[in-house]
């Protein structure tokens, strides 16, 4: 059985804005929400780079105790987004608590926030009387924490796929929930993933100089995906989550149609942990092309991981002319809030439905002066007015592991 | 309810049995002056209740569980705040006799009671 499989609500909150409207806005006018790393009283002052992919607007969550303890900050970005797709999907409680929906959704690592708190209250009353570590604290900050807030808040029974591979957690958690409803094991699937606020994930990559420090007094100039003048990531925060059901109940319910899966290509590099390796991303590329059944001339955009790292901008690029040559539009959206880490595929997904529906392709921010070596793709160097009608959303991560999903505009999957 | 709890959270098969980092094993058993007549303890409970478990209108003999949504969790945690009251950690068996539990009035009894049999 194959099933299709479309997207029918998505939520993201980001470093450029919660609602679509600023969203968009913020895509169209250039607005940058990289902002100085805020301080944590601890790493901060040994951490070179300082700026951060930063969501400093406030968020009514409105969650009853019950639900937020056991929740750490990861947990209220999965839980607000899971709440606003299941709002404005329509679907119904009965359905929600039918165990024909399921939860794919994940984090890099639980919560860092709580775990640091465990940790300092472990550290300081090591001879005190009392443990003050709550019960929940594991809860909490477990790897699987932002999925089962979810599953617990809105009584869901279906499956939990906790995926946790950095930063292609939630592009993986979107991948799997397409083949969990595609292969028939569910109807539908809340996907995505969120990443709270933490110096940690700063630090371990400013060790390995992959982060950005020559922008420090001018954060909205960096991230510089493809630029000759990049010099690294910038970390960042956020959450978001897509609703995706199989088409044919979908379109029965007269739900809305923001877009289909159509591919989905994941595998490791086998090898090195770090370092991107073009044969393994080629090869992602090319089975989410297979597992799609179409052929790259059909793909107008792509939404590339370009994390504005030295050699991982290159090596995406030959990649990208291997497979695509200079046909689609390449735009390295990190551009705009750095890399929210494992939250960063279902945001880009959310922010390609958005340009598909508008018709419009955002350019990449900073892309002053390309690179010489990632030259030979197609770059979106300005904001460009177009009808996408399928784009490729690609993600790379720690430990080797490569994504590449491909969807198709809404429009074109309803009719 | 709280036989629920403890059977859950206390199995050495559970697996959550390691989220223990002091086992109360590790202190001393010893006599206690009782500190507080029924009613500032009550005061004390209510507090609690209302404050950091957002109770609200609790009745003395409201079920736990069914009028105020108290789970597992919040067993877990409340018996970490009466140690904070008594000054002293609790050993397995006193918390395992917290399983009987159902209402306020059963919390206010259960402390006594640690207290009194550790006078005897």
């Amino acid at each position: 059985m194959k099933r299709r499989v479309v997207i029918t609500a998505c939520s993201a909150i980001t470093p450029i804005g919660y609602d679509k409207k600023n969203i968009i806005e913020s895509l169209r006018q250039g607005k940058s929400g990289v902002k100085p790393l805020r301080d944590d009283g601890l790493l901060t002052k040994h951490i070179h780079s300082r700026v951060f992919g930063t969501v400093d607007y406030p968020i009514e969550y409105g969650f009853k105790r019950q639900y937020r303890k056991t929740m750490g900050p990861v947990a209220f970005y999965a839980c607000q987004v899971a709440k606003d797709v299941l709002q404005s999907s329509g679907l119904s409680r009965d359905f929600i608590t039918s165990g024909r929906l399921g939860v794919a959704f994940g984090s890099t690592h639980g919560s860092p926030t709580v775990q640091r708190d465990i940790y300092k209250t472990f550290f300081n009353d090591l001879d005190s009387k009392f443990s003050s570590i709550g019960a929940v604290d594991y809860l909490r900050s477990m790897v699987h924490t932002t999925a089962v807030n979810i599953t617990r808040m809105f009584g869901i029974t279906g499956r939990v796929i906790a995926s946790s591979t950095a930063c292609t957690t939630s592009s993986q958690s979107i991948g799997f929930g397409y083949e969990t409803i595609k292969y028939g094991m569910q109807d539908a699937m809340i996907c995505g993933g969120a990443d709270e606020y933490d110096t940690t994930t700063v630090a371990v990559f400013d060790n390995l100089l992959a982060c950005s420090v020559d922008y420090n007094h001018k954060p909205h100039c960096t991230p510089r995906p493809f630029d000759a003048g990049r010099d690294g990531l910038v970390v960042g925060e956020g959450g978001g989550a897509v609703l995706l059901e199989e088409y044919e109940s979908a379109k029965r319910r007269g739900a809305s149609i923001l877009g289909e899966i159509i591919g989905f290509g994941c595998n490791n590099n086998g090898g090195d942990m770090i370092l991107p390796n073009l044969d393994g991303i080629t090869a992602t590329l090319r089975l989410a092309l297979e597992s799609a059944r179409i052929s790259p001339d059909d793909v107008d955009f792509i939404s590339a991981h370009a994390t504005a790292t030295k050699m991982g901008d290159v090596i995406e690029s030959q990649a990208i002319a291997s497979v695509y040559g200079d046909g689609p539009l390449v735009t390295g959206l990190k551009s705009y809030m750095g890399h929210t880490m494992g939250t960063c595929g279902v945001i880009e997904l959310i922010l390609t439905l958005y340009m598909m529906e508008q018709g419009f392709i955002a350019p990449t921010l900073n892309l002053d002066n390309v690179d010489e070596r990632c030259s030979m793709l197609r770059h979106t160097c300005k904001l460009t007015e177009t009808d996408t009608r399928i784009a490729a959303i690609q993600n790379f991560a720690f430990g080797g592991v490569n994504t590449c999903l491909l969807i198709k505009n809404g429009k074109e999957a309803d009719s | 309810m709280w036989a629920h709890v403890f059977s859950r959270y206390l199995s050495r098969s559970s697996g959550l049995v390691v989220y223990n980092f002091f086992p109360e094993s590790s202190h001393s058993i010893h006599p206690v002056n009782p500190i507080m007549t029924r009613d500032e303890l009550k005061d004390k409970i209510l507090t609690i209740l209302t404050e950091d478990f957002e109770f609200e209108h609790p009745g003395l003999n409201d079920n736990l569980r069914d009028d105020h949504g108290f789970d597992s969790i919040d067993a877990i945690e409340l018996l970490g705040k009466i140690e904070v009251i008594l000054d002293f950690s609790l050993t397995r068996d006193e918390k395992e006799k917290a399983m009987e539990i159902r209402t306020i009035n059963n919390i206010l009894d259960y402390i006594e009671g640690i207290v009194n049999s550790r006078n005897k």
